[in-house]
C-alpha cells in the first residue's frame, strides 16, 4: 500500500513539486476570502483593544465564552498533526509520507491561531508579558500555581517542538527545492535549507536526530492538551472539576485534529491533483481512526453523566441536567449529533471511501467539537453554585466575528504554506518508493 | 537683559498656573476639571486626612443624623451619627446615595430666568436676585398674596418663611408644607378618633406583637431607618425573642418579608379584618375607659365568618390572630400603610386606632408626639421611650418643646444600636466656611426657632390662585408637578399666578414652570436647625464650601427683604451662615444637635371614634385592583432622580432601572402574560405602560406596581399610591426586557440560607480533610459576621459600598447583560411554604476565604492572601484573565468590561483606586479603612482596638446585622458570633474556609 508504488521517480518529483506552480484563479479567490475574513477579524480585534471586553457578550458569572472555546478548539485541531505524524513515523507507516507534512503544518498554524485567543480575551492585553517569567527589578514572577502559567509553558513547548519537527523534516525538501526553483524563492530555500547538501553523512545525522524530535513530540502532544484541560479541571466550577478532563481533552483534540486533517488533505488532493498520493485508502484509514475517536468521545460523554450522578453533588447533577434540557439544550444535542451520530456513517464502506462524505463528516466534527468546547465553558459558568447569579450568555456579533476569523486566519496561513513550502514530503515519498522497489527486489525487508 | 527680567522656569510656571487658575475660576459652567493641590493648605487642613462633620440628612423628612467624611474640602461619604436618636448611627440606602446628588451633573449650578420668549436661560445671581425682588414687589404692589410651597421644614429656615412673610406685611400662615408621601389618611383618622391632627408614633421596642396593616415601616411612612431597626429589634433583643411581627396586606413587600406571619388578604377587606378584630377584642380584653356604649352593637356584624368570607382568610386564623393580640402585652397595630389603603383609608385608620385602644396599647406602644396632643389630653403618665416617629412635617415646634419640657425627662440619650460604633477617632471639628469667623457661643441650649404654621392647604392655595389672589408663589424644594396628575389642579392654577420662583437643586418639573429658578445649596452646603420631634433638635451644618454657583434660599430671602426695605422682625445679623453661627453653640454643632428623650403622649378616644352607620362586612368580589406600593429606593415617590438608587436592585423582585407589574403565575397563565410583556394599566385618571413580572408571591386578584414608576395613574387631588379600583390591565403586545438581577427564584435546595429553631443550634459542620495547612496564622484574621436573623434587605449596605468604594454605576443596558459592579448584593430566594410565600435574604460579598479558590488560579499574583486574612486584589497587577472570577463559587468578583464613566471625579473616594477597564475588582472589607485605622493606631503608639475598623456596610446597617472584627481576638464580638450555634458558612462543602460567617435565621414564630 505504498502511496506511489507504481510511479517513476521523476513523476513523483514532478507531481509533488507541481504545488509550486503559479496558482490558479480558484486559489486566489480562496486566498482573498481567507484574507478578507482575517482582515475583518483584525479590525474587530482593534475595536476590542480600543473599547474593551464589553463588546463581547460575556457577563458575570460567564466570564469565559466563545473566545476560550475557540482557543481550546484550535489547540485541539493542532493536536493531531505533530502527534499523528510522529506516531506514523515510529510505526513506519506508509501513510506518513503523504499526510505527515500537512498535518505538522496544520499543528503549527493551529497553535499560532489558538495563541491569539487568550490575547484577545485578556482584560489588558498590553500586559500579557507579565505572564512570562522574565527577570525584573521588582522581582515579580508569575504565579506558578496557576494552570494558566502551566498552559503557557505547555503550549509554548508544544509549539517549539512542532515548529522544529516540521522544519527539520522539511530540510531535505528545501535543499531539493533550492535546486529546482528560480528567483527569490531560490534564495529563501537555500537559506532555509541550512546548507543541507544531501550527503550520506548528513542523512546519517538526520536519521539519528529526527526520531528524537518525534519522540519528544508525542508526550508533549499528550501533555499540552492535558494541561489545557487543567485550566478547567483545576477549578471548583461544577462540570469542570473532574479528573476525566485530561484524557477527555486529549481524545477530543485528536478527534477534531483528525477531522481537520481530513478536510485539509481533501483540499490538497483536489487542488494539487494528488490523487495518486492521497488515495481513498488513506482517507479510509483516517476515517476509521476518526470513528474510533468518536466512540471514545461518546463514552466520555456517558462517563461524565454517570460520574455526575455517582458523585451525588446536587450542583453537578444540576449542571448536567441544565446542559441537556436547559437553555443551551440545543447546543448539547447538536454536539451529540455531530460527534456521536454523524461519525457513525464511517461504519459504511460507501461513505468512508467517499471523500465528499468524509469531508462532510469532518466538518460536522469540527462544528460539533467547537460547540462542545462552547458548551462546557459556558454552561458550567452560567449555572454555577449561587442560583441568584445564574445568567445566560450569548456570543455578541463581534465575538462571533473573532471566532470565525480564527478559521479564516488558519485557512490563510495554510494556503500560504501550501504554496510556499512543500506540503507533501518529496524525499519521504521517494524513500518510500525506493523501499518498495527494494522490497520487490529482495523480498521481505525491515 | 538682567536675570530679573528673564522669564525663568519658575516664573513661567507661576504665570502659567496663575493664568490657568484664572481661566478655571472664570468657568462658571460645570465642575472644575483640574484639581490642583494646595501649596499652602488652608487652616487645619491636612492633605490626605479626612475630617468629619455632623449634620442631618434631608433626603427624606425623617431627619437621621449624619457624619460626613470630608477629604480636601469635599464630602465623599455620609455615615450615620450615633448621637442622633432617629438614625442612631445608621443611614438608609437613600441617605447613603444622596451624596451622588451633590455631585450630579444634573444639579443646577446657576440661577435661571424666564426670557420674554418663554424659555429659561442661565442667569447671573445679581440679575436673578433682582428678578426675584421684582416679582415679589409686583405682588406686594398689587396687594396680592405671596405664598410658599415648601418641603417639610420644621426648623429655622421654615420659620424664616413666616417671619419673612410677616416682614412683607403678609400672613405668615401662607406656607404650604408639601410632603406628598406623608400618610395623610393617618392624620385624618387621628383627628376623627382622637381629635389629634397629627401622625401617630409607635414604640416598637416595647411591643410583644406588631400587626401591620400593609404598613411598610422600612419603605414608607416617614422613617425607614427607625422602621428597619425597630423590626430587627422586635425579632431579637439580646438573647431573647422580643416580639412577633404579623403583616396583613395585599402584597408581599420588603417589610412583609420580615414578618413571622404574612397574611395575604383580599385587597379592600382590611377594614373588615380590623373591625372583626375589634369585635373579638371586646370579648377578649377588659374595655378601656370612655368606650362608647353602642360600639359592641355596631361591631356585631363583623363576626369571624363574615370577616373570613370578606378577607379570604381562614376563620380559625382570624380568631387565633385576635387571641395573639389580646394576650401580647402590649401589642401594637400599625397602619394602614400605602398598599392597604383605598377609598376607605380614613375609616380603616380609625378602625386600627380603635383596635389599638381596645388592645390597651394607647400610651404604651401607640401614642403621639407630646407636642401634637392638646394640653387638655396630655396624660401625666407618659414614659420616655425610643419611639418610632412618623414623618415630621410640622409635627412639633419650638413652642411645644418648651411648653412640654416637663415631659422631656432628663434621661440619657437613647442607647445606641450595637452596630453604631463611633466613627470619629478624634472628635469632629466644626466647619467654618470662610475659614476665619469664630463660632459665637451664644445660643440658649434647646432653643429652636419657631416653625411655620401650616394653616394653608394645597387645596386652599389652588382656590386662591384661581381666584387670582396670589401674586407670587415660591416653591422651596417642592416638585408637585413631577407626580403625574396628582397635583394637576395646582399645575393649572399656576397659569393664574404672575410670578413663580423655585428654590431647587435640579431643574425639575416645577422649576420648568417657574419664572425664576433659584439654585439652592445642597443640604450638605448650608445651615439649618430642625425641630424634628419633641426632644430631638438636629443641627444641619455645611460640611463643605458650596460646589457650584448656588445661593442659600434663606440668603435670597434675607437679601430681598433688605433690598425691599422690609426687614422688620427678621434676623439682622447678616447671612444665614452668620446668623446660625451666632446662635448655635459649637458643642451642639459637634454633636449634630440637641437630643433628649421624650415620652409618647397618650391620646384619649373621641366620643365616637368610628362611625359604622349603614355599613356591613364586604363580600369577595373579583375586581382585580391595581395596588401602587412604595419603594425603599424612592422615598419621595419619584423614580429616576438618583442613578445609584436606580441601579441597586429592589430586594424583593431584584428588578432595577424601571418599573414592573407583579402578576401571579396563575393569572399570567390565564391571560397569557409572560415576564417582559408590556401591560397597560389604565384607570379613570390615566394609564401607564409597565413590563409584567410573573412573581409567585403575588396575589391572583392583584396587579401591583411600584408607585414611583406608575405616577401616571394618580388622579388629581388623589392619594399617592394605594389601591385603585376599577383599573383595567391589558396586554399591549409590546415587549420590554426587564432588568432582573436574580437568575433563579429558588435556591435550588442548596441550603444557602439556613434556619434554626428558637434555642436550637445548627448541626456541627464536619471538619473536611484538606491538603493545605489549616494552621496558617497571620497577624490578624479580619472577619465579618452576617446575622440573617436581623438582616431585612433594606439595601443601605449596598448603597454605602457603592459610595465608599467608587463602584461604577453601569446603567440598565449593562445590567441587563449581567455586568452589575456591586461588590455586595442581597440575594433573595422565594419559597412557597405551605402555600405561603417565604422570602429568604442573603447578603453576599467576597467571603475572604482562607483557602480562596481565586488565589492559586491568578497567573499574575494580582490576588493574594495577606497576613491579615484578606484576599487582596492588586488592581495594578491584574491583567484580566478572569480566571479568578470563574473560580469564585460565590460570584463575588466583578470585572471592568469597559472603563466605566463616573458622573463626577469629585465624588470619588481618594482612598480607593478608580479601576479602569480590564481589571477585576471585589470587596476588600474596605481595606482602606483598615489601613486608616491601623495607621491612626500606629501614630498614637497603641494597638488597634476592637471596633475601630468599620467597613462601610457595617457602619450603616440599621438592623445591626453586620459585625466586623478580628477572628483571632478570642474576645471580639465577631469571634464569639462565629463560635455560636447558629454560625455557618455558605457552600461549606467546598472547604474554602470563608472569613464571612453567616448566622442562621431563627425560624419565624408562626401564628398557630
Amino acid at each position: 500500500m505504498t502511496p506511489a508504488a507504481s510511479l517513476p521517480m521523476p513523476a513523483i518529483e514532478r507531481d509533488t513539486l507541481a504545488t509550486f506552480k503559479t496558482p490558479g484563479r480558484r486559489y486566489w479567490l480562496a486566498l482573498l476570502t481567507a484574507a478578507g475574513i482575517t482582515a475583518l477579524g483584525t479590525w474587530t480585534f482593534a475595536i476590542l483593544m480600543k473599547r474593551g471586553l464589553g463588546i463581547t457578550g460575556l457577563d458575570e458569572p460567564v466570564m469565559w465564552g466563545g473566545l476560550i472555546a475557540s482557543f481550546v478548539a484550535f489547540i485541539g485541531i493542532s493536536h493531531s498533526g505533530t502527534l499523528v505524524s510522529a506516531i506514523l513515523y515510529f510505526t513506519r507507516s506508509p501513510l506518513r509520507s503523504s499526510v505527515g507534512r500537512s498535518a505538522e503544518a496544520m499543528t503549527v498554524i493551529a497553535i499560532m491561531t489558538a495563541g491569539l485567543y487568550p490575547l484577545m480575551h485578556m482584560g489588558r492585553t498590553w500586559f500579557a508579558f507579565w505572564l512570562l517569567p522574565y527577570w525584573n527589578q521588582r522581582q515579580l514572577w508569575p504565579n506558578f500555581h496557576s494552570p494558566l502559567i502551566w498552559d503557557i509553558f505547555a503550549v509554548c513547548c508544544y509549539m517549539t517542538i512542532s515548529i522544529l519537527f516540521l522544519y527539520m523534516g522539511m530540510l531535505p525538501d528545501l535543499a531539493l527545492l533550492a535546486k529546482r526553483v528560480k528567483g527569490w524563492r531560490r534564495t529563501l530555500y537555500r537559506v532555509m535549507s541550512l546548507g543541507f547538501s544531501n550527503t550520506d553523512a548528513e542523512w546519517n545525522l538526520f536519521e539519528r536526530a529526527y526520531p528524537i524530535f518525534a519522540a519528544v513530540a508525542i508526550p508533549l502532544a499528550v501533555s499540552v492538551h492535558s494541561v489545557v484541560s487543567w485550566d478547567f479541571a483545576m477549578t471548583l466550577v461544577p462540570g469542570w472539576h473532574s479528573t476525566i478532563f485530561a484524557p477527555y481533552f486529549v481524545a477530543g483534540a485528536i478527534f477534531s485534529g483528525l477531522a481537520m486533517a481530513i478536510i485539509l488533505l481533501a483540499f490538497l488532493r483536489k487542488g494539487y491533483n494528488l490523487h495518486a498520493y492521497l488515495r481513498e485508502a488513506h482517507f479510509e484509514i483516517l476515517a476509521k481512526l476518526l470513528l474510533a475517536m468518536s466512540f471514545v468521545m461518546t463514552s466520555v460523554y456517558l462517563t461524565e453523566l454517570f460520574m455526575a450522578h455517582y458523585r451525588g453533588s446536587p450542583t453537578e447533577v444540576s449542571i448536567f441536567t441544565f446542559r441537556m434540557f436547559g437553555h443551551y439544550a440545543l447546543v448539547y444535542w447538536v454536539i451529540i449529533l455531530c460527534n456521536c451520530v454523524i461519525p457513525l456513517l464511517v461504519l459504511f464502506r460507501r461513505f468512508r471511501r467517499s471523500i465528499g462524505w468524509m469531508v462532510f463528516v469532518s466538518v460536522a466534527v469540527i462544528i460539533g467539537m467547537w460547540f462542545e468546547r462552547f458548551m462546557f465553558v459556558v454552561t458550567s459558568l452560567s449555572h454555577n453554585y449561587e442560583p441568584y447569579g445564574w445568567r445566560f450568555y450569548m456570543l455578541s456579533a463581534k465575538e462571533l466575528t473573532l471566532c470565525l476569523a480564527g478559521f479564516g486566519f488558519f485557512a490563510l496561513l495554510f494556503m500560504v504554506f501550501a504554496k510556499l513550502l512543500p506540503s507533501i514530503s518529496v524525499s519521504e515519498t521517494m524513500q518510500a518508493q525506493h523501499a518498495a522497489a527494494h522490497a520487490g527486489d529482495e523480498g521481505a525487508h525491515g | 537683559m538682567s536675570d530679573a527680567k528673564k522669564l525663568g522656569r519658575r516664573k513661567f510656571l507661576g504665570v502659567g498656573l496663575g493664568a490657568s487658575a484664572v481661566g478655571l475660576a472664570s468657568c462658571s459652567k460645570g465642575l472644575p476639571r483640574l484639581i490642583v493641590p494646595q501649596v499652602k493648605p488652608s487652616d487645619g487642613e491636612i492633605p490626605g486626612k479626612a475630617r468629619f462633620y455632623r449634620s442631618v440628612c434631608r433626603a427624606c423628612p425623617a431627619g437621621c443624623g449624619l457624619t460626613a467624611r470630608v477629604r480636601e474640602g469635599r464630602a465623599i461619604k455620609l455615615e450615620g451619627s450615633p448621637l442622633n436618636p432617629i438614625g442612631q448611627g445608621a443611614l438608609c440606602a437613600t441617605g447613603q446615595a444622596t451624596i451622588e446628588e451633590l455631585y450630579s451633573p444634573n444639579r443646577l449650578g446657576h440661577p435661571m430666568l424666564r426670557s420674554p420668549g418663554g424659555g429659561l436661560y442661565q442667569a447671573k445671581w445679581p440679575a436673578a436676585q433682582k428678578a426675584f425682588e421684582a416679582g415679589i414687589k409686583a405682588a406686594l404692589d398689587q396687594k396680592k398674596q405671596v405664598v410658599f410651597v415648601t418641603r417639610p421644614e420644621p426648623g429655622f429656615v421654615g420659620s424664616l418663611f413666616g417671619l419673612w412673610l410677616t416682614a412683607l406685611g403678609q400672613d405668615p400662615a401662607q406656607v404650604v408644607t408639601f410632603d406628598p408621601m406623608a400618610p395623610d389618611w393617618l392624620k385624618a383618622a387621628a383627628q376623627k378618633t382622637f381629635g389629634v391632627n397629627a401622625l401617630p408614633r409607635y414604640d416598637l421596642s416595647r411591643a410583644k406583637l406588631v400587626l401591620s396593616f400593609g404598613a411598610d415601616l422600612m419603605e414608607d411612612l416617614g422613617s425607614p431607618v427607625e422602621g428597619s431597626r425597630g423590626l430587627s429589634n422586635l425579632r431579637r433583643r439580646g438573647n431573647r425573642r422580643n416580639g412577633r411581627f404579623i403583616y396583613v396586606g395585599p402584597r408581599l413587600s420588603l417589610t412583609a418579608t420580615q414578618a413571622d406571619t404574612y397574611l395575604s388578604l383580599r385587597p379592600g377587606s382590611e377594614l373588615d379584618l380590623a373591625l372583626g378584630l375589634c369585635r373579638q377584642m371586646l370579648s377578649l380584653r377588659p374595655h378601656p375607659e370612655g368606650l362608647p356604649d353602642g360600639l359592641a352593637a355596631a361591631l356585631a356584624p363583623w363576626n369571624s365568618q363574615a370577616v373570613a368570607a370578606s378577607t379570604g382568610l381562614d376563620a380559625g386564623r382570624i380568631k387565633s390572630l385576635a387571641r395573639s393580640i389580646a394576650s401580647a402585652r402590649p401589642s401594637l397595630v400599625v397602619g394602614p400603610g400605602r398598599s392597604s389603603v383605598g377609598e376607605d383609608a380614613v375609616q380603616l385608620g380609625q378602625a386600627i386606632y380603635l383596635l389599638n385602644a381596645l388592645a390597651g396599647n394607647l400610651g404604651s406602644t401607640f401614642g403621639f408626639d407630646a407636642a401634637d396632643v392638646p394640653a387638655s389630653q396630655a396624660a401625666a403618665g407618659a414614659r420616655p421611650s425610643t419611639a418610632l416617629g412618623m414623618s415630621g412635617n410640622g409635627g412639633s415646634n419650638a413652642a411645644a418643646v418648651n411648653g412640654n419640657a416637663d415631659h422631656a425627662k432628663a434621661q440619657p440619650v437613647v442607647a445606641m444600636a450595637p452596630s453604631s460604633q463611633p466613627l470619629i477617632p478624634n472628635g469632629s471639628t466644626p466647619l467654618i466656611p470662610n475659614g476665619s469667623t469664630p463660632l459665637i457661643p451664644s445660643a440658649v441650649e434647646g432653643r429652636a426657632a419657631p416653625a411655620p404654621k401650616t394653616a394653608l392647604t394645597l387645596a386652599e392655595l389652588v382656590r386662591r390662585a384661581e381666584a387670582g389672589d396670589i401674586g407670587a408663589l415660591i416653591f422651596h424644594h417642592a416638585d408637585p408637578l413631577a407626580y403625574g396628575d396628582a397635583f394637576a389642579s395646582l399645575g393649572k392654577a399656576l397659569d393664574r399666578i404672575p410670578f413663580i420662583a423655585s428654590f431647587t437643586n435640579r431643574l425639575d418639573a416645577t422649576a420648568q414652570h417657574s419664572h425664576a429658578v433659584l439654585a439652592d445649596h445642597h443640604f450638605l452646603e448650608t445651615w439649618d436647625q430642625l425641630a424634628l420631634r419633641t426632644g430631638v433638635e438636629a443641627i444641619q451644618q455645611p460640611v463643605m464650601i458650596p460646589l457650584l454657583a448656588t445661593k442659600a434660599a434663606a440668603d435670597v430671602l434675607l437679601d430681598a427683604a433688605q433690598n425691599l426695605n422690609l426687614t422688620n422682625g427678621l434676623p439682622n445679623d447678616g447671612s444665614l451662615s452668620d446668623h446660625m453661627q451666632a446662635v448655635l453653640h459649637s458643642r451642639d454643632i459637634q454633636k449634630g444637635g440637641i437630643f433628649k428623650t421624650a415620652a409618647l403622649a397618650t391620646p384619649v378616644l373621641a366620643a365616637n371614634p368610628i362611625d359604622l352607620t349603614n355599613q356591613k362586612p364586604g363580600t369577595a368580589s373579583d375586581t382585580s385592583p391595581v395596588v401602587l406600593f412604595p419603594s425603599v429606593r424612592h422615598l419621595n415617590g419619584l423614580a429616576g432622580t438618583n442613578p445609584l438608587l436606580e441601579e441597586i436592585p429592589d430586594t424583593v423582585t431584584s428588578a432595577s432601572w424601571s418599573g414592573w407589574v407583579e402578576v401571579n403565575p396563575a393569572t399570567a397563565k390565564r391571560r397569557g402574560i409572560e415576564t417582559g410583556d408590556v401591560l397597560e394599566l389604565s384607570t379613570a385618571a390615566g394609564s401607564v405602560e409597565l413590563a409584567a413580572l410573573v412573581f409567585p408571591p403575588a396575589r391572583e386578584d392583584v396587579f401591583a406596581a411600584p408607585l414611583p414608576y406608575a405616577t401616571g395613574l394618580l388622579a388629581d387631588n388623589g392619594r399617592l399610591g394605594g389601591r385603585i379600583e376599577n383599573a383595567t390591565v391589558t396586554k399591549t403586545g409590546k415587549r420590554f426586557d426587564l432588568v432582573l438581577a436574580a437568575g433563579s427564584f429558588s435556591d435550588q435546595h442548596r441550603g444557602l440560607v439556613r434556619e434554626v429553631g428558637e434555642n436550637e443550634t445548627l448541626p456541627k459542620a464536619k471538619s473536611l480533610p484538606t491538603l493545605y495547612p489549616t494552621d496558617r496564622q497571620g497577624k490578624r484574621r479580619w472577619s465579618l459576621a452576617v446575622d440573617l436573623d436581623k438582616c431585612n434587605g433594606c439595601g443601605a449596605c449596598v448603597a454605602a459600598c457603592y459610595v465608599e468604594n467608587n463602584i461604577a454605576i453601569v446603567g440598565a443596558d449593562q445590567m441587563r447583560l449581567g455586568r452589575s459592579m456591586e461588590w455586595l448584593r442581597i440575594e433573595r430566594y422565594v419559597e412557597a411554604k405551605d402555600g405561603a410565600p417565604s422570602v429568604k435574604l442573603l447578603p453576599v460579598m467576597c467571603q475572604q476565604c482562607s483557602d480562596a479558590p481565586c488565589e492559586p488560579v491568578c497567573p499574575a499574583y494580582a490576588t493574594y492572601h495577606t497576613d491579615e486574612g484578606l484576599n487582596a486584589q492588586v488592581y495594578n497587577r491584574c491583567v484580566g484573565t478572569r480566571f479568578c472570577g470563574n473560580n469564585c463559587p460565590y460570584v463575588a468578583r466583578r470585572f471592568n468590561w469597559y472603563t466605566w464613566p463616573h458622573e463626577s471625579a469629585l465624588a470619588m473616594n481618594p482612598d480607593v483606586t478608580v479601576r479602569s477597564r480590564g481589571v477585576m475588582e471585589k470587596c476588600t472589607f474596605c481595606v482602606q479603612r483598615i489601613r486608616g485605622a491601623e495607621e491612626q493606631a500606629k501614630m498614637e503608639k497603641r494597638p488597634l482596638k476592637e471596633g475601630e475598623v468599620v467597613p462601610a456596610c457595617v457602619g450603616t446597617c440599621s438592623a445591626g446585622a453586620l459585625v466586623f472584627g478580628d477572628l483571632m481576638d478570642e474576645n471580639s464580638e465577631v469571634a464569639q458570633l462565629s463560635r455560636s450555634g447558629r454560625a455557618y458558612h455558605i457552600l461549606e462543602d467546598l472547604n474554602t474556609r470563608p472569613g464571612v460567617t453567616y448566622l442562621a435565621r431563627r425560624q419565624n414564630e408562626e401564628l398557630e
